[in-house]
């Protein structure tokens, strides 16, 4: 209940409430709640007294002068506002700012005065369905196979965020196996894809048509899109070394400011993984293929203060993170 | 003080991590007995145990004249998340060439950068270093503003 309800409003006869539609489909004793009420049922104190029974339950917890404390107190409380307490989760995110109980109708303030009028621009009922096959809607006619839809569900993001996504083509290539029938090409494409904020994937497609190949292997970057952990969110933990094949490189953390030093499918795939400052070297092959499998390799296998921190059993704290109140030095959770 | 002993022991713990070995023994000298304390007190091994080949003592055994060859460390390893917790033990000094170090170059590798053409210290990485008040962490030793003998790199 708000604080700026009047108290006459409040005890006014008009202000019985009615209980809410409820829009869960769980009855609401069985949700679980945090707070008081969590854990072992606390009973709802009847109007006048605790019974015997509830007594000697609260003797076993509290101390004689403790649980008189608690009766003095309560007896101040009005039975009526004790009865509509209700605990609320604490990691709520929809929790008001302000106490409320939202599971009554309240009948002067929930009800809208005078006529309803809809807004002008938006329709009220949805369009209606094409039912005719050769009809199509423009965003499943032209995914094709690998729709949208596919990617929303499998990623858990909405198709409008995908779209926003970056994807860039890095490697394409035609292959020929040579069999007694002839020369049978194919062919490959590897893509990668990020959201410029902590995610990666890496995706190859192969096919007999190079426009399929392109669009497998951006449907599986998109599928494969993974957490990279980045230290502020611009640099990587300390330096990697990965070995893929006869490619070698080693990633190396940079002061802020560094910029991106490294071979251009490295800058591609910090450019979408969102990593501003890095330098990296790669010896031995330059395979690109390779290079882009090794480097993500090692963009995975960071070795996190936190882990080494947990393995030997210290404490660990970021000074410049406690220093500045953490003010824009996204942690390595803030992928999203 | 030869490094051999110490070169050898630095090979032999990686060996025992790669291993997954639960525990294993050392030569039985001061200095690695300093060492294996400290690596113990930066949490990198659990434990270190007095004993002999045969295994920890199970009681307080003095080193005399008759056991002395027989006498080793045991060290207790350590793993989290399936991964050695101590995987890396490095020599920075080789018996061949001794390398000393001043507060000033020492501040440089102990913030990470890179100092007489030795690594800047990694995150979590610990660098054993023998000074004029015994065997201690490179940080330690910038904190009491002294420098010496960089002995071996932990991590």
């Amino acid at each position: 209940m708000s604080a700026a309800r009047s108290l006459r409003r409040l005890l006014s006869k008009a202000a019985q409430l009615t209980p809410a539609r409820q829009f869960h489909s769980t009855p609401l004793a069985a949700l679980p709640r945090n707070g008081p009420g969590n854990g072992k049922k606390v009973a709802v104190r009847p109007e006048t007294r605790y019974t015997a029974e509830h007594l000697e339950q609260l003797e076993h917890y509290y101390t004689p002068s403790q649980l008189e404390s608690i009766l003095a107190g309560e007896a101040v409380v009005d039975p009526k506002d004790f009865a509509r307490r209700q605990p609320r989760n604490g990691h709520d995110p929809y929790k008001l700012n302000y106490l409320s109980d939202l599971s009554k109708l309240d009948p002067i303030l929930d009800f809208p005065k005078g006529e309803f009028k809809p807004a002008m621009g938006h329709p009220q009922q949805p369009l209606p369905k094409i039912e005719d096959p050769d009809l199509k809607f423009e965003e499943e006619d032209v995914q094709g196979l690998y729709r949208g839809e596919d990617l929303s569900r499998i990623t858990g993001f909405s198709q409008a965020q995908l779209k926003k996504f970056t994807v860039r083509k890095m490697v394409f290539h035609r292959v020929v196996n040579q069999t007694r029938m002839g020369k049978i090409q194919r062919f490959y494409a590897l893509h990668i894809a990020g959201n410029g904020n902590g995610l990666l994937g890496i995706g190859e497609g192969k096919s007999a048509e190079p426009g399929d190949a392109g669009q497998i292997a951006t449907y599986m970057a998109l599928r494969n899109l993974e957490p990279i952990p980045r230290y502020e969110g611009r640099t990587i933990y300390g330096n990697v070394k990965v070995k893929i094949g006869a490619v070698e490189l080693e990633l190396r953390t940079a002061p802020p400011g560094y910029g991106i030093r490294a071979s251009e499918p490295i800058f591609e795939m910090c450019r979408c993984l969102g990593i501003q400052d890095l330098s990296a070297k790669i010896t031995r092959s330059r395979n690109r293929m390779n290079v882009i499998k090794a480097a993500l390799e090692g963009l995975r296998n960071q070795r996190l203060p936190d882990t080494i921190a947990r393995g030997r059993g210290l404490k660990l704290a970021d000074v410049r993170k406690v220093y500045y109140n953490g003010s824009n030095l996204g942690g390595p959770s803030s992928y999203l | 003080m030869s490094l051999v002993l110490l070169s050898h022991v630095c090979s032999h713990l990686q060996n025992t991590t790669r291993a997954r070995l639960d525990q294993t023994s050392i030569p039985s000298t001061r200095q690695l007995l300093l060492i294996s304390l400290l690596l113990q007190s930066s949490g990198l091994i659990s434990s270190v145990t007095r004993g002999n080949t045969e295994g920890p003592d199970e009681t307080y055994t003095p080193t005399t004249q008759a056991n002395i060859a027989t006498r080793r460390l045991w060290l207790g390893l350590k793993y989290y998340d399936n991964q050695p917790v101590m995987s890396r033990l490095q020599m920075v000094s080789k018996p061949t060439k001794r390398v000393f170090m001043g507060v000033t170059g020492l501040k440089e590798l102990v913030m990470g950068r890179d100092t007489e053409y030795i690594k800047g210290l990694g995150p979590g990485e610990v660098l054993v270093m023998s000074t004029d008040r015994g065997i201690m962490e490179a940080r330690e030793a910038v904190q009491r503003l002294m420098g010496g003998q960089l002995l071996c790199r932990v991590s």
